[in-house]
């Protein structure tokens, strides 16, 4: 009820605003051009996610104070806590970054957000402001129509810019004539009380307009021509600063997990610090004295000060929390827990692990995201066609010689390979092919070419899967015949599968696409020159009736299957690494190849 | 600066010729075809130690069809390219 008529209420005090004063007009169209700007250095900075944010974010963002560094200097840029915010969730979402790091980032981003104060009262308020913003907006405009992609987004940063200097001069203009005609600091209100009240005051401005970069330049305005007092000033940025955060949270809502818990993250944070602000702020006003003072900044340039406080605000902040920063990853991991995706064989239904809508957001973190998730999907598929050969995963991937892994041998229930072909594999693979159709919406030729890429691979593991279904009885069966020679032909289909499946796992860890090329070759190669049905094994075999006919059906028919396997994780394996290489060509043999070696 | 001179060295940079892409495309396959042939070189003198094991020897021979089959394919691209780029002279 409130929240439908939230709008309405806003527009009629709105119209009446303007009916009544023409000042007013002008300040709230200057608020209303600053939040446009800030929306177009959005979509601008976004021109630029794709690849080299996640490039920067790899390396930025290993240890705390680099995450911290890396959230102040991109909110310094885009002038927006909300994108890094944003692109923070995305990253989370992909598996990019933890928990912690994107804490981090949260708590540099608040830190980034004092640029915003600095850059109105240190240059804002001392220039014609507006003069900078005319030639931005026209440069900006036109490369708005260029087609390129990267000169659309320096378009819409310029024109952002534009917008942002065109919004804090008609502030400033309001506020100037608004002085003429009303004193708004007839109304300051001392001690404590006063202190609350603009506190509020502060929470409601920034919950209006949901950006409290807005409302703390807004603050500046109205204290350059002495519309607010000083101590004011400072509760309303204290106000700004909570206010942020009901924003925050109610953006969480609709949000996923890692939303959820960075919202919670900033919330903590903010509210804390706010807290702890109002009780000590006779003293942080003494030191922000001290500071400015120390900076050359007169006793009363109040806006300076209030830079200076806005930045120390957050500073103090982030050295609050970050040596209980594990305890706040803890607790809010507690607090919004994640649905469990278990990694032991078993009838529960698994999940994707690293797709969800946040990821959604950038083309790039998307494609990482798929990616990611293929690599979980191969995982399960490893361990169930490890067991449909009655193997043990932790085997195959130690040193153990291969006898010793066909001996130490996996119980399998009858049937499961089926059980979890149908709960899990059909399951993500269903979930990874939806998301590709929706992420690729946005995405260039490249990458739409990657997508198809990782389909493929996708495809190739759940054909594996199906062909270890049909394998399964027989394995079992005949891995304990008496007949030797049977047996002997079940265990070198194991041993061929594990080979491949170790090789898998050599080629996942290889940077290197050329001597990936060279393992994929290798895997084509040997799987045509071993395979028992080409080279003549199972026609000796019969002929020297060593096996029943019944037996040669099973081996002919489960020979098939496991080429098929080889065949699905061979093909898997290229689309899905040989995607890491910038090169286009490789030297990986074809059939015609192969056929000229194995046929020699 | 002189007019002439900015005339000058605006056409040194207009003349400046765009990288080949085919070319070092051609240049990069034949440098992974001649470390082809060192590890295809190497694993040859290995085999004609008599005292190797019967797996050793397998495994080498296995591994010497990998990097003759991959040199075969390399040396089809490149006559490829080759071919290609003779039809575009013609």
């Amino acid at each position: 009820m409130l929240k439908k008529l939230f709008l309405p209420i806003i527009f009629i005090l709105l119209a009446y605003g303007f009916w009544i004063s023409t000042e007013f007009k002008t300040i709230t169209a200057g608020v209303a051009i600053f939040l446009f700007g800030m929306v177009s250095l959005e979509e601008g900075f976004r021109a630029f996610s794709g690849g080299l944010l996640e490039k920067i974010l790899e390396k930025s963002t290993n240890k705390l104070y680099k995450s911290i560094g890396f959230g102040i200097v991109t909110t310094t840029l885009m002038q927006s806590s909300s994108l890094v915010s944003v692109l923070t969730i995305s990253f989370l979402g992909a598996g990019l970054i933890g928990l912690t790091q994107g804490i981090g980032i949260i708590f540099g981003a608040n830190i980034g957000t004092t640029t915003g104060a600095w850059l109105m009262a240190g240059f804002g308020l001392k220039v014609k402001i507006s003069a900078y913003a005319m030639p931005m907006l026209v440069f900006g405009v036109l490369l708005l129509f260029q087609k390129a992609k990267s000169l659309k987004g320096v378009g819409y940063i310029l024109v952002g810019l534009g917008f942002l200097f065109l919004g804090i001069h008609y502030m400033k203009e309001g506020f100037e004539t608004f002085k003429d005609s009303v004193d708004f600091s007839a109304f300051a209100v001392e001690g404590i009380k006063g202190v609350l009240i603009y506190i509020g005051v502060g929470i409601i401005a920034t919950v209006i307009m949901q950006s409290s970069h807005a409302t703390i330049v807004l603050i500046i305005a109205a204290l350059s021509v002495g519309q607010i007092t000083y101590e004011n000033s400072l509760a309303l940025t204290i106000g700004a600063n909570i206010g942020t955060t009901i924003t925050a949270i109610i953006g969480s809502l609709s949000s996923n997990i890692e939303g959820k818990r960075l919202a919670g993250a900033h919330f903590i944070f903010n509210l804390t610090t706010g807290i702890v602000a109002i009780f000590i702020l006779p003293y942080m006003m003494s030191i922000v004295d001290a500071i400015s003072s120390f900076l050359g900044i007169s006793s009363d340039n109040f806006t300076l000060k209030l830079a200076v406080f806005d930045t120390l605000f957050k500073v103090m902040g982030v050295v609050l929390f970050v040596p209980f920063i594990n305890q706040l990853v803890k607790f809010l991991e507690s607090l919004f827990k994640a649905k469990k995706y278990p990694t032991k064989m078993d009838s529960e239904v698994v999940g994707v692990k690293y797709l969800n809508e946040s990821v959604l957001e950038l083309p790039e973190t998307a494609l990482i995201a798929i990616t990611k998730e293929t690599k979980h999907l191969y995982e399960i598929a490893f361990k169930i066609i490890a067991n449909g050969l009655l193997l043990k995963r932790k085997n195959i991937l130690s040193s153990m010689p291969i006898e010793e892994v066909l001996k130490d041998e996996h119980k399998l229930e009858d049937m499961s390979v089926n059980k979890e072909y149908e709960s899990k594999i059909k399951e993500i693979s269903g979930e990874i092919l939806a998301f590709c159709t929706k992420a690729q919406s946005s995405m260039n030729a490249k990458e739409i070419d990657k997508i198809y890429r990782l389909k493929l691979a996708n495809k190739y593991i759940v054909a594996a899967v199906k062909a270890t279904k049909h394998l399964e009885k027989n394995m079992k069966f005949y891995t304990k015949s008496r007949n030797s020679h049977i047996k002997e032909q079940y265990n070198i289909i194991r041993k061929d599968l594990v080979k491949l499946l170790r090789l898998i796992d050599t080629i996942d860890v290889i940077h290197d696409p050329d001597k990936i090329a060279t393992l994929i070759s290798k895997a084509k190669i040997y799987l045509k020159k071993y395979d028992i049905i080409a080279n003549g094994t199972v026609d000796e075999l019969i002929r020297q009736e060593l096996i029943t006919n019944q037996m040669a059906v099973s081996l002919m028919n489960d020979s098939q299957y496991a080429y098929e396997i080889s065949k699905n994780l061979i093909a898997m394996a290229e689309e899905m690494f040989m995607n890491k290489s910038e090169h286009d060509e490789h030297l990986i043999v074809d059939e015609e190849d192969i056929k000229e070696i194995v046929g020699k | 600066m002189k007019i002439k001179e900015f005339f000058k060295m605006t056409k040194k940079i207009l003349h400046v010729e765009a990288p080949n892409i085919d070319e070092s495309k051609k240049k990069r396959l034949k440098e992974l075809l001649r470390k082809l042939e060192e590890h295809k070189e190497h694993i040859k003198k290995r085999l004609k130690d008599k005292d190797l094991d019967k797996d050793k020897r397998a495994e080498l021979e296995d591994e010497l069809e990998v990097y003759i089959a991959q040199i075969n394919r390399g040396q089809k691209i490149l006559e490829e390219k080759k071919a290609k780029s003779e039809s575009k002279v013609d």
